[in-house]
């Protein structure tokens, strides 16, 4: 009878430390499994000679120890898992870009592209800051709003700028026209409601991007066209994050959008300063690192005088909510280009890098 | 990798390394060297034996190697797997016994001077 009831506690430590077994991965299931099994069964044969209290001692070992194992197993395979991540994510962005022809110096801590780099956000800024604090009686179409007015023209000038910058081979001060021209584009469609045909536009844009990348870099160089927009962004990530910003005056446009209502807002002032700021402060750093820290300060910066704004005519933080998305928003697009273009491309500023500050 | 950046061992780990480092052997033998080699203190269950096993592999401290069948197997005829230590592995083994044997150094250093004040 006592065999009997020691061979059924035996068979069932079995069964439960098979049904056990699938908690490990399934590689090391089906590496180790059979072999553990084994080794419990010759264990629980020397235990049960030893008699039932060793049998039950082993078992409450068995399953005590599991999870701790478990743990253990799964921490270290994933830490395996980040580190190979880690490791891929370097060697792609280590690969060198063949075929960029030398690109000319950026500029940089140059008054003339600090100008330059300037003039777009105060050809925004002072419109905006005008047509809200001195509205102009005589402006065509009165049944439109002075931002309404403002935008119909808007997207002219940054459209003439960066093709002239695309024929210049994309110097840095044409970037934030591309964010304002994206801008303007992305104000219009969702205003007629085709924003989806925007996103299409857009993921289209990307995709041929990538698949150009991808054909330079396995197959043939692309032509001396592409290949010089190629450099140009090699040259500084941060300039893609710059072309970002560029859609700052929109960001400002949306986040005031009653603001032409009571004109006497001094945020919109605030926010408007903050952006020019931001583009300055930018043009003077010298390191990648802190020309981003520029954008991301900036881009928050400009937005806390919305979220006063809203807070001062509502009176609660109720309706601030889609600014805080806006904000979460162009952070995430500002630190996108520090993720996806290789740090190879770069290399050319490291003799830039001596001579800041 | 250098042996340092795997020291500290922990216990189960540094009794399984000195358990290879003998003689190659299989999960149920190591079970019983690690629990000798201990005076019964580290009983491992075979999950904790397993877990470490991969993890050493996956670090090339041990590999895997097919053995001779047991004639008491429960499995006759069917080579049973066996663990052996690698180049590696038992240079890891040593460092953690030279930082062990450091870490007792000192120790005993500052028993004998807190003894003799």
């Amino acid at each position: 009878m006592r065999e009997m009831v020691l061979a059924r506690l035996i068979a069932l430590i079995q069964a439960l430390h098979r049904c056990t077994l699938y908690a490990f991965p399934p590689s090391f299931r089906s590496r180790f499994g059979e072999e553990m099994a084994e080794v419990l069964s010759e264990r629980l044969a020397t235990a049960e000679e030893e008699g039932a209290r060793a049998v039950v001692s082993l078992g409450a070992r068995e399953f005590w120890q599991m999870p701790a194992a478990l743990v253990r197993l799964y921490l270290y395979r994933w830490k395996k898992k980040g580190r190979r991540i880690r490791a891929f994510v370097s060697q792609v962005r280590a690969q060198p870009v063949f075929g960029v022809p030398p690109v000319a110096d950026d500029g940089r801590f140059s008054t003339g592209q600090l100008l330059l780099e300037v003039v777009p956000f105060l050809l925004a800024a002072i419109p905006i800051a005008w047509l809200t604090y001195r509205p102009l009686p005589w402006l065509p179409d009165a049944g439109r709003t002075p931002v309404d007015a403002a935008v119909f023209w808007s997207g002219i000038p940054p459209a003439l700028a960066l093709t002239v910058g695309l024929v210049r081979g994309m110097p840095r001060w044409a970037y934030p026209h591309a964010g304002l021209l994206g801008g303007y584009t992305l104000w219009l469609a969702a205003e007629r409601r085709q924003i989806w045909l925007w996103v299409t536009l857009l993921t289209m844009v990307v995709g041929l991007s990538v698949m150009a990348a991808v054909v330079h870099e396995r197959g043939r160089p692309l032509p001396p066209f592409f290949r010089r927009l190629g450099g140009s962004v090699g040259l500084d990530w941060t300039r893609l994050s710059l072309g970002v910003f560029g859609a700052a005056p929109w960001l400002i446009l949306a986040a005031f959008d009653n603001a032409y209502l009571d004109g006497r807002t001094p945020y919109l002032g605030l926010a408007l300063l903050a952006m020019v700021l931001t583009v300055v402060v930018y043009g003077r750093r010298g390191r990648q690192e802190r020309q981003l820290a520029a954008l991301l300060g900036g881009a928050t910066l400009l937005m806390v005088p919305a979220v006063m704004d809203h807070v001062y005519w509502l009176g609660s933080l109720r309706a601030v909510g889609w600014i805080v998305v806006l904000c979460v928003w162009a952070v995430a697009l500002l630190v996108l280009p520090m993720l996806v273009v290789p740090v190879q491309w770069a290399s050319n500023l490291a003799p830039l890098g001596s001579g800041e500050e | 990798m250098e042996p340092s950046a795997y020291l500290p061992l922990r216990e189960p780990t540094l009794f399984i390394l000195l358990s290879l480092s003998a003689d190659n052997k299989h999960g149920y033998a190591i079970l019983q060297d690690v629990e000798a080699l201990s005076d019964g203190r580290v009983e491992l269950s075979t999950s904790t034996l397993y877990e470490a096993l991969a993890r050493l592999l996956d670090q090339g401290l041990i590999a895997r190697v097919e053995g001779p069948a047991a004639a008491d197997d429960q499995n006759p005829g069917r080579p049973r797997k066996v663990y052996r230590l690698t180049p590696s592995g038992r240079r890891v083994l040593n460092a953690e016994v030279v930082r062990l044997q450091g870490l007792v150094a000192t120790a005993q250093q500052r028993l004998r001077a807190a003894g003799s004040c």
